[in-house]
């Protein structure tokens, strides 16, 4: 063996790699594409679309969405599902709002309670399905039912206040930049970063993909499976917090609506729902062309009730052309 | 023995499942710069001991020594950190991760803060991959790659772990021509290298063309090991065969005339030849062979589970079509899987209403089912097959290996009329004893109803005990057809083995004629 001829190997990325990349990352290319359509559209067909502001606001828009589509994607990825992600975002955000109670000094408390939130709920889902060994679907189904009526039992109208420094993030901005939208393009990087660049990122997509391959290979299967959910459920509560500093006060309906919202959004973002395939590039497409879906109807004045025919027709006609593509 | 110098060893390994005895004392190591290879039948214990020794399953005794020290308990990592590698069947490669990720699974190379070190791992899979001759890319994924490039991946994965020993699972069950004969290459080139090499396989031809010792299994237990130079063909073939198989007392029914099913060349494959075969009735056809040789491919044709490509099917002299399992039970064919977990039962659902599926026209009124009379075909099947527990609603996954498979065979089989042509695929894989003999009972009992049956099966005892005739397969095509008083172990092996270019008397020279042994 000689090192020479592997170094020389190696050398730099060459060009026809590139159409090596595009295949491996069709999936995600696709929602972008899709994602670029709208934006499109969007832009000719309304006049209010075409300014900065507008535009700014929607990317924010997106943001809750999106970052409960990157904590299910963690789950899936590792072939699991979180049904809970909505209800552990409504925890956490009363919880937030009630501790805050409109008060600065109590920000940090807030925050770490409600992140605290998110660290049980997943350790609690990681046990059952791991070592208790109920399906995900049972086992975060339940966690759902259970969250939810808590948050109703402790309120069942928006309680608490947030502070004023806390729900800044939101509308502050740093050289015209929103802080919001600076904040979430750290955290997609660090999503991606975790799941193709660590190690634990490799392991959770060998878990999902062939869990059996990776046992063999000396992974730890079922504690990566349980850091997944942990994982999940800790940026679901951040998701709660982000929904927030939006909503200043803390409602027990706002994670009513997320499952189904984050579950189409990472299936249009590519990731395969039986895990171990999907990439965070394209989690992120999906929960823009949601976004954006809707803002595009709002422009174009067509009934808000027709989305969720399109979003539906999308989905399938994706998933018929991701099908073809497997069969090749 | 020489344990101390031996890289892997096993020393009186037992292993059950349930009522089945896996592996009953089995002893054997493996030295450096050696190639060993554990031969068997099907069922002889191989896969399992292969497992315990990479730490895949614990033993239920008996010990596996790493260069003299037993480990205790041997996990998959353990194994990994102390030099033993592995190339399994599929699936043990994560398809959707690329090649660089798998050779690196569960080893990644780190820098600080879980950063990974992905210059140092590219250039060692690359050194791995370059040395074994692998031409694949490192960012290829999986999925993309061939068997052969497969197994090279794992093989890489092997060596940048530096293990020690390596254990082959079977590669030429996956591979074949050309692929083979590079990854054969590759196993003689570690070999150099001074790695001991476990090669696990069933077929004969090749332990002279590739290993220095041969251990052959049977039923759990060593029954020879010794090195290959020197030995015949015909002597492994000997210390193979030869198991027990209690005396049952011989059916006094003769096949009849008339011909139940008959098969004119059916089409199985592009590169096979076509397939030809007349089943009587009231006759038991063996069809014998190696796994992979065709055998399930020809039932599954049969059944329609997957319909054979061209060919006449005749059904009592009339031509019938075969497009679906529907179309197969309508023609009066049953076939029984193999796999009788997943496609013979609904594991969830009781005894009862597995029984009562196969017959659901014939329990319900206006499409109601009628659950009294399931319960009174269920009962009535468990009484006949002696299925035990006796308790109808049951769920099936409650039962045993050989209980279950008593209800795949009494769904068919309790139906009125009884389907004419009854196709068995390994009907007693994986049962214990007790229950196979209750299984060759329903044979008989099926026969003396005026059945035809297609029996496959791995045992030969049992195809020779079972049979009327024997067809032999080999890579897809029928090499021959022993008639009662022709059987034995050794011929059918030997066509199985060698294909048609060998038959004829199985004890001359069989050694001389390895080259003609791909398959």
């Amino acid at each position: 063996m000689s090192t020479r001829s592997a170094t020389a190997r190696l050398g730099l990325p060459q060009l026809a790699e590139s159409s090596y990349w595009v295949r491996r990352h069709a999936r995600a290319l696709l929602a972008w594409m899709l994602f670029a359509l709208l934006f499109l559209m969007s832009t000719a067909l309304s006049d209010t679309f075409r300014s900065p502001d507008v535009v700014l606001e929607t990317f924010k828009g997106t943001t809750f969405v999106g970052m409960a589509a990157a904590a299910e994607f963690f789950v899936v990825i590792g072939g699991g599902i979180d049904l809970s992600i909505g209800s552990v975002a409504t925890l956490s955000g009363m919880a937030a709002a009630v501790i805050m109670g409109g008060r600065n000094g109590n920000i940090a408390l807030a925050i770490v309670v409600s992140l605290g939130i998110g660290v049980v709920v997943g350790a609690i889902n990681g046990l059952l399905v791991n070592w208790v060994k109920i399906s995900p679907f049972v086992a975060t189904f339940g966690m759902l039912y259970i969250l939810q009526g808590i948050a109703y039992t402790y309120s069942a109208n928006p309680i608490g206040q947030a502070a004023p420094g806390f729900y800044a993030i939101y509308v502050s901005t740093v050289a015209g930049v929103p802080v919001l939208l600076l904040t979430m393009g750290i955290f997609w990087i660090l999503c991606w970063y975790v799941a193709r660049q660590t190690a634990f990122g490799k392991h959770l997509y060998a878990v999902g993909g062939e869990r059996e391959a990776a046992r063999l290979a000396g992974v730890r299967t079922s504690r990566v499976s349980f850091a997944s959910y942990v994982i999940c459920s800790v940026i679901a509560a951040a998701a709660g917090l982000l929904e927030l500093t939006q909503s200043y006060v803390g409602s027990p309906d706002i994670g009513a609506t997320l499952l189904l919202t984050t579950i189409t959004a990472v299936v249009i973002g590519g990731v395969s729902l039986f895990g171990g395939e999907g990439s965070v590039l394209g989690v992120l497409g999906g929960a823009l062309v949601l976004g954006f879906l809707s803002e595009f109807f709002v422009s174009v004045q067509v009934d808000a009730f027709y989305q969720e025919l399109i979003e539906g027709l999308i989905i399938l006609a994706l998933l018929g052309i991701y099908r073809q593509r497997l069969k090749t | 023995m020489q344990a101390e110098r031996a890289l892997v060893a096993a020393r009186g390994i037992h292993k059950h499942y349930g009522g089945i005895t896996a592996l009953a004392g089995v002893s054997l190591e493996v030295l450096e710069g050696e190639i060993h290879a554990l031969v068997g039948e099907n069922g002889a214990g191989k896969s399992t001991l292969v497992k315990i020794m990479t730490g895949a399953q614990k033993p239920d005794s008996g010990d596996v020594l790493v260069r003299g020290k037993a480990v205790s308990p041997l996990t998959p990592e353990k194994a990994r950190e102390l030099g033993i590698g592995a190339v399994y069947q599929e699936p043990s490669l994560v398809p959707a991760l690329t090649v660089l990720d798998n050779v690196f699974l569960g080893s990644e190379r780190r820098r600080m803060m879980g950063f990974l070190d992905q210059r140092t791992m590219s250039l060692e899979a690359r050194a791995a991959l370059d040395k074994i001759g692998a031409h694949v890319r490192l960012d290829s994924e999986v999925s993309g790659l061939s068997v052969a490039d497969r197994q090279l991946v794992e093989i890489a994965r092997a060596l940048v772990l530096k293990a020690s020993v390596l254990i082959f699972d079977e590669p030429s069950a996956v591979l074949s021509g050309r692929e083979l004969a590079r990854i054969f290459d590759v196993i003689r080139e570690l070999r150099q290298a001074g790695l001991g090499i476990l090669y696990i396989s069933h077929r004969l031809a090749e332990i002279f063309e590739l290993a220095d010792r041969t251990t052959v299994l049977k039923d759990g237990r060593v029954v020879a090991s010794r090195p290959v130079y020197g030995l015949s063909m015909a002597d492994l073939i000997r210390s193979m065969v030869g198991r027990d198989i209690r005396q049952r007392p011989a059916r006094t029914l003769k096949p009849a005339d008339s011909i139940a099913l008959e098969v004119r060349d059916l089409e199985l494959g592009t590169d096979r030849e076509p397939i030809n075969l007349k089943l009587h009735s009231r006759e038991v056809l063996g069809l014998a062979g190696l796994v992979g040789s065709g055998r399930s491919r020809l039932a599954n044709a049969l059944g329609g589970v997957r319909p054979a490509s061209a060919g006449t099917v005749l059904r009592n002299g009339a031509p019938i079509q075969l497009k679906s399992p529907a179309a197969a039970v309508r023609a009066g064919i049953a076939v029984i899987p193999e796999d009788r977990k997943r496609e013979g039962l609904i594991l969830e659902h009781s005894v009862r209403e597995n029984v009562g599926l196969a017959s659901l026209k014939e329990v319900s009124t206006m499409g109601f089912v009628g659950v009294g009379e399931e319960k009174r075909l269920s009962s009535e099947a468990v009484r006949v097959f002696g299925i035990r527990p006796k308790d109808t609603e049951r769920s099936a996954w409650t039962l045993s290996g050989g209980n279950q498979q008593k209800v795949v065979l009494g769904k068919w089989l309790i139906r009125s009329p009884s389907p004419e042509v009854v196709i068995l695929d390994e009907p007693t894989r994986g049962v214990d004893v007790g229950a196979k003999y209750e299984i060759y009972q329903l044979i008989d009992e099926l026969v003396e109803r005026g059945s035809a049956v297609l029996l496959i099966s791995s045992e030969l005892p049992e195809v020779i005990a079972m049979s009327d005739r024997i067809l032999v397969m080999s890579a897809g095509q029928i090499v021959g057809e022993l008639k009662a008083g022709e059987f034995s172990e050794e011929r059918i092996l030997h066509l199985a083995v060698l294909g048609r270019q060998s038959y004829g008397d199985p004890g001359d020279g069989a050694a001389g004629q390895r080259s003609e042994g791909q398959i």
